[in-house]
């Protein structure tokens, strides 16, 4: 490699451990690394901004800021504390039957929105049941997070990896349903199982407030009905688009753009408040890492990797395959799956390139996919929305440890895994 | 008008004192806050912040949940101080160490009274003199005195 590659690498890794160790603010560590990049000339502003191998990806940033508008005004219609609550009393108080019909909520909403917001949006209402059963709350706020990264993981929004995933390798909502939600639903099947012994002793507890339940009345957390049917309306319209994407050209970014217009338009909130609502850092965060992995690229760094990886497996497609699903859920589990995906992607690129026979169904891709995805359940740091449940429990006088996380989260993220590699090889091998 | 002239007297709360009996004073008195002091310094908390206390953490998370409580359930509320003291309160409202005084000194005028109070969105002050607690000037008095 060259002196410059190896400024670039040095510069990425920086970036990397500063992301994955938190010393700085992980914005601040990935445009930091791009300004270094940009100003040290690794990389040329023509490449980053607009070059479509090596710069921004735009269609992944204006994706996630459509949806992140659209959910802006999705949450306001209640329509989440109304699930709940109703799946709560659907269950009758009993607490497994809660923990699962709040578990499918969850993993239901986290395959439609990014499931930061969809545990944002659960975890109240879920405090609000327990402590009306007199259930103690970290169970169901721990299931409730672990199913977010299941269910994320079906669709192409769900979880961002996948946004990239799809962005880089031209896979389409449909290709998602087909490829990732049939191992997803199994996942989240086993799911249900595993959390009936992994809080056995919690669901035993006998309920005491199985009337004060039932005297909550859902209904009343829906502010505006015509708000909600004419969100629902918009939003069925964005699904049918991503559906038809492979026949009507349009890609998802600009279908999530257009509704997120709409959206705008028939919330009675202020443009202002839904743009408040925008995670900008998200946004910025993924700006810089694409200038940081393109610059990665540009000077031929993860070409060397993808041919060290080649070499290693042989490019056969089993061996290629396990490593990258297994190396990536073990990744992933350590550190942000966000920009370990973004880095990985023209790994997977140059892999394919090597032996097409691992490009055929995207067969690499879904296993880069369904590591990343499944392996930030392991840790407390390998997902944002373990990050956030932890800090709404701590707010609520509820302690969960690093170690706590793992007694459940490993598990999890090891039978997800485990269901996926039979997967991975019956369909693809 | 300096703030000794205008400072009323009330009851000082400690960070001991139970929270049902501050919010019993606070009805009783129909002042707009309470003043607790701390081991260094004052804090105020307006009326509408003492409830805060009550309120569960997820409510005020999502402010939707409230609404689907049950007449007697939300009735209850008071229910839930029992037991809590004016130091949960205190924790609960994150006072910052680094935000402005709620307290002016005696000899402050009406404006320095009146920036305090706007400054730290409070509805009253308390007046301090060499560490002395000489008692409270409240919006409602201050704008009293500027109307006169």
């Amino acid at each position: 490699m060259t002196v410059i590659a190896w400024v670039a690498v040095a510069i990425f890794v920086g970036a990397y451990v500063l992301i994955a160790t938190e010393r700085v603010h992980r914005v601040a560590a990935s445009l930091g690394g791009a300004a270094i990049i940009l100003g040290l000339g690794v990389t040329s502003s023509q490449d980053a901004f607009y070059s479509s191998e090596t710069g921004v990806d735009w269609d992944v940033i204006f994706l996630l800021l459509g949806m992140m508008l659209v959910v802006g005004v999705l949450k306001r219609t209640g329509v989440f504390e109304y699930m709940a609550i109703r799946a709560a009393k659907l269950a009758g108080g009993r607490p497994y039957r809660v923990m699962v019909l709040l578990v499918l909520v969850t993993a239901g909403a986290s395959a439609l929105l990014d499931n930061v917001t969809t545990v944002l949006l659960v975890v109240p209402v879920t405090l609000l049941v327990c402590e009306r059963l007199g259930l103690h709350p970290l169970p169901f706020l721990m299931a409730e997070a672990l199913a977010s990264n299941i269910g994320g993981a079906a669709t192409l929004v769900g979880d961002p990896p996948n946004i990239i995933i799809a962005s880089r390798a031209d896979l389409t909502f449909t290709d998602f349903l087909v490829h990732m939600l049939p191992v997803v639903l199994v996942v989240l099947a086993a799911f249900l199982v595993l959390i009936r012994v992994m809080f056995r002793k919690s669901l035993a507890k006998p309920v005491t407030g199985v009337d004060a339940l039932m005297a909550l009345d859902e209904r009343e957390a829906i502010k505006d009905p015509r708000l909600l049917l004419r969100s629902g309306i918009v939003l069925g319209a964005i699904l049918i688009g991503f559906l038809l994407q492979r026949q009507t050209g349009i890609s998802p970014s600009v279908v999530a753009l257009v509704g997120a217009g709409i959206m705008i338009l028939i919330s009675p909130a202020r443009p202002g408040e839904l743009v408040e609502d925008v995670e900008w850092e998200t946004l910025l965060f993924f700006i810089g890492l694409f200038i940081l992995v393109g610059a990665l690229v540009e000077v031929g760094a993860l070409e060397q990797l993808a041919q060290f990886m080649a070499n290693a497996t042989d490019s056969q497609v089993v061996p290629t395959l396990m490593v990258v699903l297994i190396g990536s859920a073990v990744v992933s589990a350590i550190v942000d799956n966000i920009p370990y995906v973004t880095a990985m992607t023209p790994v997977v690129e140059s892999l394919i390139a090597s032996n097409p026979a691992l490009g055929h169904d995207g067969a690499l891709w879904w296993a880069l996919a369904l590591g990343a995805d499944f392996g930030g359940n392991a840790t407390l740091v390998g997902a944002s929305a373990n990050v956030v449940v932890v800090g709404i429990a701590a707010r609520n006088s509820l302690h969960i440890s690093f170690w706590t996380w793992m007694k459940y989260g490993v598990p999890t993220a090891a039978m997800s895994i485990a269901i996926a590699i039979p997967y991975v090889l019956l369909r693809y091998a | 008008m300096r703030a000794r002239e205008l400072a009323q007297p009330t009851q000082l709360l400690g960070l001991d004192t139970p929270a049902l009996d501050a919010m019993r004073m606070l009805a009783a008195s129909g002042l707009p806050g309470l003043v607790i002091a701390l081991h260094k310094g004052f804090v105020v908390v307006p009326a509408s912040q003492v409830l805060r206390v009550a309120l569960p953490r997820y409510v005020l998370d999502d402010a939707a949940l409230g609404r689907v409580f049950d007449e007697p359930s939300a009735d209850a509320l008071a229910a839930r101080l029992e037991g809590r003291t004016i130091a949960d309160l205190a924790r609960s409202l994150e006072p910052d160490d680094d935000g402005p005084d709620h307290f002016v000194d005696g000899d402050a005028n009406a404006v320095e009274i009146a920036a305090v109070m706007a400054a730290a969105h409070v509805p009253l002050v308390a007046v301090v003199d060499s560490g002395e607690f000489l008692g409270i000037v409240t919006v409602n008095q201050l704008i009293g005195s500027v109307l006169k």
